[in-house]
This record gives structure tokens, sequence and C-alpha cells, in this order.
């Protein structure tokens, strides 16, 4: 049975806890990188991560971007956040172009 | 277009046709796969889309709510009480093939625990809005594992997506005309010494022709002398 990871600032991701995810708090990019680490090596099969860590970590997730699991995954955000960042990207990369995220 | 250098035999010319022919089997197979893999990508990233920003807004009344109970509870109390959570999911993991790439399919189950409304802790010490904000975040969890399923499939597809356009392109513009230009290249080659040996048969044939005659009139005009 695999785990479902939280990484970010304490406050934020503390509520987690009560849907039984494993709550990894990192007040900084540094310790985000050794908690996404520390995630991995515990079983945890989605890591979700705070959108503004993700965008400083954006390094770190991509080493686990070819395989299927860990999921490293920015959790929603208001406003799109970097969640949406990531899809845009990953459109522009597969397509050329955006063609989902720019239709308003 | 550079072609390959080669010696323009019989035996290059069929090797060579046998790889342009591989060449644009795959490159067909590699174009339906990259098509594929494309609508796959774009469904995906719809529904992932959707999802994401349906989240958004709820995810925003799930903070909010933690945020009332964090400022009526204790903040001891209120670790004490996320300790032993009130709801578990068991996440199973399985893989499944699209086109090749292997993505993560998570059955995500939410089991209620706890013999007091599905609160793991005691009701005494915290406020009534942490149970409305533990409700809220369990029943927000099983849609953001959905929302990671989704989201990890489209990243894998996109990087499948991006590898097999560089090699369609690749067989497309570079390896398909290269074994073109070769293949026409020896068989030219081929042709001309082809006409350069008839051509060369038939002076010696001409030759021969005007050797006989010659011949032949030097024996009549002997036998008009005599």
């Amino acid at each position: 049975m695999y785990k479902i990871g939280v990484v970010g600032q304490r406050d934020r991701v503390m509520c987690f806890m009560a849907a039984g995810f494993s709550v990894y708090s990192a007040e900084n990019a540094h310790e985000a990188s050794k908690m996404l680490t520390a995630a991995k090596n515990d079983g945890c099969a989605v890591i979700f991560i705070v959108p503004d860590l993700a965008g400083e970590i954006a390094e770190d997730i991509k080493k686990y971007a070819s395989s299927p699991i860990p999921a490293v995954i920015p959790l929603p955000e208001e406003g799109g956040g970097y969640g949406i960042t990531q899809l845009k990207g990953a459109v522009e990369r597969a397509v050329g172009a955006d063609i989902i995220f720019n239709q308003k | 277009m550079a072609e390959v250098r080669v010696n323009p035999t019989r035996m290059e010319l069929k090797k060579y046709k046998a790889k342009l022919q591989t060449a644009r089997r795959g490159h067909k197979l590699l174009k339906d796969k990259r098509d594929e893999l494309m609508k796959q990508f774009l469904d995906t990233v719809r529904e992932a889309k959707e999802l994401r920003e349906g989240l958004c807004g709820r995810f925003e009344n799930v903070y909010k709510k933690f945020e009332t109970a964090a400022a009526l509870t204790d903040p001891k109390m209120m670790t004490e009480a996320l300790l032993l959570p009130g709801s578990e999911g068991e996440l199973a993991v399985s893989e499944k093939n699209i086109m090749s790439v292997y993505v993560p399919v998570f059955d995500y189950k939410v089991k209620t625990s706890g013999d007091m409304g599905g609160a793991g802790y005691g009701y005494a010490f915290t406020s009534g809005s942490l149970d409305d904000a533990a409700k809220a975040i369990t029943e927000v969890s099983a849609e953001l594992v959905r929302m990671a399923q989704l989201e990890k499939t489209a990243l894998l597809l996109c990087d499948e997506i991006e590898r097999t356009r560089r090699r369609v392109n690749a067989l497309e513009y570079i390896m398909i005309p290269q074994y073109e230009q070769t293949v026409k290249s020896i068989t030219m080659k081929l042709d001309e010494n082809e006409r350069s040996s008839q051509t060369r048969l038939m002076k010696v044939k001409d030759m021969m022709i005007k050797a006989q005659l010659q011949a032949k009139h030097a024996d009549e005009d002997e036998e008009n002398e005599a």
C-alpha cells in the first residue's frame, strides 16, 4: 500500500493530516528538496507540493518526471499557480503552441 | 541533401532499397503513434485542467475553514487532534500502457475510522470548525488523487510525444530523402555503366563488320585482277 505525501509550509499543509496524508513540513526551497527525497524514500506514490515551493525546486521535481511514480504534483491554487504553468508548458512542448489554456 | 558515398553495385542498391522501405514503414507507424498519443494527451490535459480549476475554488474554502479552526483551537491541541487522522485513504497503484508509455493508475479509497462519527479526536478541546474542515478536506482528497493521476499521465505522454515527433521528423526529413538520393545515384551510375558497355559493344561490332567488308572487297579485287 502506498502513501500520499504533502510537502509545504507547516501552516498550509497541516490540514492534510486530517485526510490521512503524510505531511512533510518545509519552510524553504532547500528543506523542500530534502523533504521531497524523504517522501519518495518513505514510499509515497503521490507527493503534493505547495505551488510556490514547487516553482523553486522545479529541477528536483524534474528528476522524477520520467518514472510513473512518484507523481510530484503542485497543489491547486487560486489563479492557477505552478500547476497550471506546468500543464501549459507540457501542452506547448507537445503541440508546439498552447491551444488549451489560452482559449478564454 | 548530402548523399551517402557507396559503391555503385547491385548489392548496395538492393541494400539501400530495403533500408528505404523499412524507413518508410517506420515513418508511417511512428506518425500514427504520434497522432494517437496527441489525441490521448489532449483529452487528458483537458480533463486535468477542468479538475484543477474546479479544485482551486474548493481548496480556498478548505484553507479558510482550517484557518478558522486554527484560530479557535489551541495550536497544541490542534496538532494532537490531527495526529490521529479521522479518515484514511488506501492508495493502490497499478500501471497502464498507453501506446507503450507506462502511466500510473491510482486507486484511492477513502475509509473513515474512529468510533466518534469519523473524527479521530475528542471533541472536548477542539472547535466545531475543525470537524467541518476535516470533513471538507476528506471530500476533496479523492479528486486530488485523480488530478494527480491525470497530470502525471499528461506529463509522461508529453515527453513521449516530443520523442516520437523528433523521430518522425528525422525519418521524414533526413533518413528517407538520404536513402532516396542514394538509391537514385546508384541507379544512375549502373544505367550509365550499362549504356557505356552497350556502346562499346556496338562500336566493336561496327569495327568487325568494317574489317570483314574490307577483307571481302580485297578478295573481290584480287579475283577481278586475275
